[in-house]
């Protein structure tokens, strides 16, 4: 019991210390993916809708730590059997940024490592994996209130998946991520 | 009283309808039987009990109990529709019951029958059964052909037995053309000018009157005439084509078709893939540029070797609707596991055929597949032309009794004359404690088993034997070998039946001929393969309209299903003559393994495809169709029913999703009835 309300008094202590002087932002927003795999492309299309989520601290002097989830989803009829083949890709980023404000006008460059998986649910099976991988991007944004922005991303992200041949599996290398470009809402606070 | 009533009921009912009766009422109430409609007419309809009876559409054969009262006839009159054809006036006057024809306008013969049968009056219904004439060639050694029998044959010849607008080729070590149960029915070619060294016709070969020799047999050169340098090819003609109901030896599954010769063997007896070659080169040329309607070529021979020329002639052949029927070998081996060329090439023109014996077993030599082999045919022991003079005939005269005795190979000859002497029973004949001393200077009979002819024929002859006779030890006769030449007594096989007679005879006075002859028994795939050439060319003269491949589809539906055979061979069937010529349905599969990749994922998956042709005269509907599935050697389930209703152009496909890797697959399509009678089964396709 003294444990729990030591750790509660520390979390409003800290809340209180890191939320104060707009060093945070959270945003939200969607994009374009155009993945890397041609394969992929081949059979689920190039372009995919990809939502995303985005945190970030500004731990010092326009540098900031930043978490962010993305993933889509893609669909594919195989021809004459006409079952449907689905396919999930997400990626989990930790990361660092730089940022630079010119009165509404805002900035940044950023950079992470990213943990990508991927999901393949066909012909019965279901496949899962996941590998490391990077993501680097670079941003603007408009501050349409004095916490409140929009703005838009363009990132490179992948990770690679090498597979061994099996009865089910095709082997080889397998290209997750791609090129992003995405619009999110955001709040500074 | 009451006992004249029951004696004469039947007078008394039958007067009833013949006068008044049957058919107003009968009319009547036929009007509310509302699915009845007004059938299609049709005269002769083959019997759903899968018998292959036939009978008149519309008629039945009735016959009435003895007591039958004055209501019952009158409910009988009222509800059926039926006019009566014939009564059999004295049967009935002697059986004491009505014995009936009927007939109807608007009910089937199989819904009088039921109706019939719901009758309490009625002892006994039957269909107006059509009967033909067992029609019996009058070849002197018929009796002898029990493979024709075994394939239903006189039954077939009761339809077809050939034309001579069909020509069969026989690939082979020639054919012996002066025989007298071939030279009638070997294909002439009528642009063609014999012997006059003249290249008439301009199809680049010089006198190919009945074919060509292909082989390079006279110094290296090849010649215009394909007589028979062994006894091989002329065997294979003479189950094809010999000439039927002639009154000498044998008939073939065809007694009239016209027979072309490809001799393409050397001295040797070995054939070579460019012989084979230029031999199919011909037959296309004849087929293609001279209008020679060639439907099938037989070729028993065959070894390991795949021959990617050799199947592209094969192929361009089946491009031109010839069929190139070959044997399985006579290895006893699986072609699965050892490919055995040509009967082994993956293509639709080809028929491999093993060899059956006359239990309807898998010929003890005979090689098998599963996905490589189609079909049996009888091979062991078989009867059929010898270039004249050089086949052998033997004989055993007993008293009265004259039995077929097949002469071994290497066998010793008795006297012209014959031999004379006392038949011995020597057992079987393991050892010399099994020869009495009263065989010195006599026959011994010595039962089949445990040791070889050679063995056994040593034994009587180190006894003092004059001559060996040997009994099966299972049905029928048989045809063996001494092993190698040498100064052996006359050796002959017997049929056990007839060893088993003499046996019982005790030790009697006997005579033994072995003669030169124009018929031999010869054993191997080599003779089945003919019988199912024989039936594509009877096939031709039957339903000359048909595409080869209906023609293959039409062997394979009529082929009896064996247990033995089952998962030897494709169809797991031996040829049945008769039904292949039946108005049929025909249900023909194909399958196909084919590999589904996404973007990570593979699997494989079967595509099944069945087509159904159903003769008009069939007289068969189907309701349901049933895709069957084996695996790993367990049985058969259905994995889809397809509805009949359901076929787009008489076809079907069907994907079964989704296949282990490495695990093979074996298909089979059944045709069921609305009664779930099973009406008709695909070939099984393995993938």
């Amino acid at each position: 019991m003294r444990k729990s309300i030591f750790i509660g008094v520390w979390i409003v202590f800290f809340s209180l210390q890191l939320f104060g002087g707009d060093k945070w932002f959270v945003s939200a927003g969607a994009g374009a993916v155009f993945a890397n795999d041609e394969r992929f492309t081949d059979l689920y299309g190039r372009l995919q809708f990809s939502p995303e989520l985005k945190a970030g601290y500004e731990f010092y002097e326009n540098f900031y730590l930043w978490l962010g989830y993305s993933f889509f989803s893609a669909t594919y009829t195989i021809p004459v059997l006409l079952d449907e083949a689905e396919v999930n890709q997400h990626s989990l980023a930790l990361g660092v940024g730089w940022e630079i404000r010119r009165g509404r006008l805002q900035s940044d460059f950023f950079a992470a490592l990213t943990w990508a998986g991927l999901t393949e649910q066909a012909l019965d099976e279901t496949f899962r994996s996941s590998a490391a991988g990077f993501e680097l991007g670079t941003g603007l944004r408009y501050y349409i209130k004095k916490k409140v922005f929009v703005g838009v991303t363009f990132s490179y992200s992948e990770a690679r998946v090498t597979l061994s041949e099996t009865e089910i599996h095709i082997g080889g290398r397998r290209l997750l991520g791609g090129m992003r470009l995405a619009a999110n809402l955001g709040l500074r606070f | 009283m009451g006992r004249c009533w029951k004696q004469h009921s039947w007078a008394v009912w039958l007067f009833i309808v013949l006068l008044c009766g049957w058919p107003a009422g009968a009319e009547a109430a036929l009007e509310k039987k509302s699915d009845r409609t007004p059938r299609a007419p049709r005269a002769i309809t083959q019997d759903p009990a899968g018998n292959g009876a036939a009978y008149k559409e519309g008629e039945v054969l009735v016959k009435f109990k003895k007591m039958v009262t004055r209501s019952e006839a009158g409910m009988l009159a009222r509800d059926l529709a039926v006019d009566t054809i014939k009564e059999f006036a004295l049967l009935s006057q002697w059986r004491q019951s009505a014995y009936l024809l009927v007939h109807s306008a608007k009910a089937t013969t199989q819904e009088l029958l039921a109706d019939l049968r719901a009758r309490p009056e009625v002892e006994a219904v039957s269909p107006n059964y059509r009967r033909r004439l067992q029609r019996l060639p009058n070849d002197p050694k018929f009796s002898l052909l029990w493979g024709m029998n075994k394939i239903a044959a006189p039954a077939a010849w009761e339809k077809n037995t050939g034309s001579a607008e069909v020509v069969l080729a026989v690939l082979d070590t020639g054919v012996d053309y002066r025989h007298q149960d071939l030279a009638a029915n070997m294909w002439r070619n009528p642009g063609e000018i014999a012997a006059n060294g003249v290249d008439d016709d301009g199809n680049g070969f010089v006198d190919d009157v009945y074919g060509y020799d292909f082989s390079a047999d006279k110094d290296g050169g090849r010649d215009s005439d394909p007589m028979d340098i062994d006894s091989h090819g002329t065997h294979v003609a003479g189950i094809m084509a010999a000439v039927g109901d002639n009154g000498a030896g044998v008939c073939g599954v065809n007694w009239n078709v016209k027979v072309m010769a490809l001799k393409s063997f050397r001295p040797d007896l070995h054939l070579y893939d460019s012989d084979s070659i230029a031999a199919i080169e011909y037959a296309i040329l004849m087929k293609r540029n001279y209008g020679v309607n060639l439907v099938a070529i037989n070729a028993s021979f065959g070894s390991t070797g795949e021959n990617p020329l050799q199947k592209d002639a094969i192929a361009e052949a089946g491009d031109q609707g010839i069929v190139l029927v070959c044997a399985a070998g006579n290895d006893g081996t699986d072609n699965d596991q050892t490919p055995f060329y040509p009967a082994g090439y993956d293509l639709p023109n080809i028929i491999a055929v093993a060899a059956s014996d006359e239990n309807d077993q898998l010929a003890d030599f005979s090689n098998y597949g599963a996905n490589s082999v189609d079909i049996a045919a009888p091979g062991a022991n078989i009867l059929s032309t010898f270039p004249t003079g050089k086949g052998l005939e033997g004989t055993l005269v007993s008293g009265a009794a004259v039995y077929n005795a097949i002469p071994m190979e290497f066998s010793g000859y008795p006297p012209a004359a014959g031999l004379a002497a006392q038949l011995v029973d020597c057992g079987s004949g393991l050892d010399s404690s099994f020869f009495p001393a009263i065989v010195n200077g006599n026959i011994a009979l010595i039962e089949r088993g445990d040791t070889t002819f050679e063995e056994k024929t040593q034994l009587a002859q180190n006894a003092g034997a004059v001559a060996a006779v040997i009994y099966n030890n299972g049905a029928g006769n048989f045809s063996g070998t001494l092993g190698k030449a040498g100064s052996w007594i006359p050796a002959v096989s017997l049929a056990r039946e007839d060893g088993l007679l003499e046996k019982a005879l005790g030790i009697h006075p006997v005579t033994l001929f072995i003669r030169a002859a124009d018929y031999d028994i010869l054993e191997g795939t080599s003779m089945a393969a003919p019988h199912v050439c024989g039936a594509l060319g009877l096939l031709a003269a039957q339903f000359p309209a048909d595409a080869p491949i209906k023609r293959i589809a039409r062997i394979y539906s009529g082929a009896d299903r064996l247990d033995a055979l089952d998962k030897k061979m494709r169809t797991g069937a031996r040829l049945n003559l008769a039904r292949s010529l039946e108005e049929n349905l025909l249900l023909t599969l194909a399958v196909f393994r084919q590999q589904v990749n996404v973007w990570v994922l593979k699997k494989d998956f079967a595509q099944v495809y069945f087509s159904v042709e159903n003769d008009p005269g069939s007289g068969v509907s189907v309701a349901i169709y049933g895709i069957y599935r084996s695996s790993a050697g367990n049985g058969f389930e259905m994995i889809k029913e397809v509805a009949a209703s359901e076929l787009q152009d008489n076809s079907y496909t069907y994907f079964d999703k989704y296949l282990d890797r490495g695990v093979a697959y074996t298909y089979l399509i059944q045709a069921r009835n609305a009664q779930g009678e099973v009406i008709a089964s695909s070939t099984q396709e393995s993938i």
